[in-house]
């Protein structure tokens, strides 16, 4: 018999779970190999010793627990006042946020045509034009601007 | 509740070895249970679902526990002195030894969740194979491969916690 394979039928001979034909056959096996049967054996050991009978353990507190857990879970909530206030609070400061976001950048920036209508309306024929300015007149529009 | 209260308080106390730890996971089981019934269509027995539950939420635990670090089990083993031979004596009940118990528990951690529920199916809570393969969601070949590679670790563990109880 291959021992690779024996090894698997020995552990489902100790868990009982092979067919009465299988089990005859390893335990024949067994009777005449001293290797199958000492690998059984130390298995045998080892589970003694790590895992020992569990001992029942039921209480009446343990279920009174649990069922008062449960009984928690399935009475409604009571709803409290400051509850229904901030259901609406809560969408009410995000519109509120969302308007301010759409009005702020039309008040507070400026497309650079308007800043050039606004602020060179008298110089845009220096922009148009193939013209530059004399000395005089940039001065005059450098004062202008700090002015 | 009252026909699954031992075997989930069972399943847990070996699965934890921690007897306040065990009771309260059993209580947050059942809660989950009754939470979860509507996903409960008869397509397996009620125990082995109920089994399922239980044997996810400790494994969750397990996994918790054994990303906090504790004390190594060679450590132990140079603490503990005689009782790990005691141990493997023939008449010897780990139950009656506090730490005997200790050492037993600290193997046991040293295994990974899915080496120990399986075991713990298994050998504590004596699961048949298929039973087993219908709490975890897998086939028979799978549990045969996966119990006859935790016990093979088990073992491997357990020597060299013999051996070097008794080098000593």
């Amino acid at each position: 018999m291959d021992h690779s394979i024996l090894k698997d039928q020995l552990f489902a001979l100790y868990d009982g779970e092979l067919d009465p034909a299988s089990r005859r056959d390893v335990e024949a096996h067994l009777a005449g190999c001293r290797e199958c049967r000492e690998s059984y054996d130390r298995w045998a050991m080892t589970a003694k010793a790590i895992f020992p009978a569990p001992k029942p353990a039921t209480s009446e507190f343990f279920v009174r627990t649990v069922m008062n857990r449960i009984h928690e879970l399935e009475s409604p909530r009571p709803v409290r006042r400051w509850d229904l206030s901030l259901r609406w609070l809560v969408p009410a400061i995000g519109m509120a946020f969302a308007l301010f976001l759409a009005i702020m950048p039309a008040s507070q920036t400026m497309s650079m045509d308007n800043f050039l209508f606004q602020e060179m309306s008298g110089h845009l024929s220096w922009v148009y034009s193939n013209r530059s300015p004399n000395n005089d007149e940039t001065l005059q529009f450098i004062m202008g601007e700090t002015q | 509740m009252r026909s699954y209260q031992g075997k989930v308080l069972g399943l847990c106390t070996s699965l934890l070895n921690n007897a306040s730890e065990a009771e309260d996971a059993a209580q947050e089981i059942f809660v989950k249970a009754y939470q979860a019934l509507g996903s409960f269509h008869g397509d397996s027995k009620f125990s082995t679902w109920l089994y399922r539950i239980a044997a996810n939420h400790c494994k969750d635990l397990l996994r918790k526990r054994s990303r906090q670090k504790t004390e190594s089990l060679d450590a132990l083993i140079e603490r503990s002195g005689d009782e790990v031979q005691n141990l493997w004596e023939p008449s010897f009940d780990p139950r009656n030894s506090a730490g005997a118990a200790e050492l037993v528990k600290k193997l046991l951690d040293s295994l990974s969740p899915d080496e120990m529920l399986i075991l713990t199916l298994r050998e504590v809570q004596g699961l048949s194979y298929q039973e087993i393969s219908e709490t975890l969601k897998c086939s028979l070949d799978a549990v045969k491969s996966r119990l006859r590679r935790a016990r093979e670790t088990l073992q491997e563990k357990s020597r060299h916690f013999l051996q070097a109880g008794t080098s000593k």
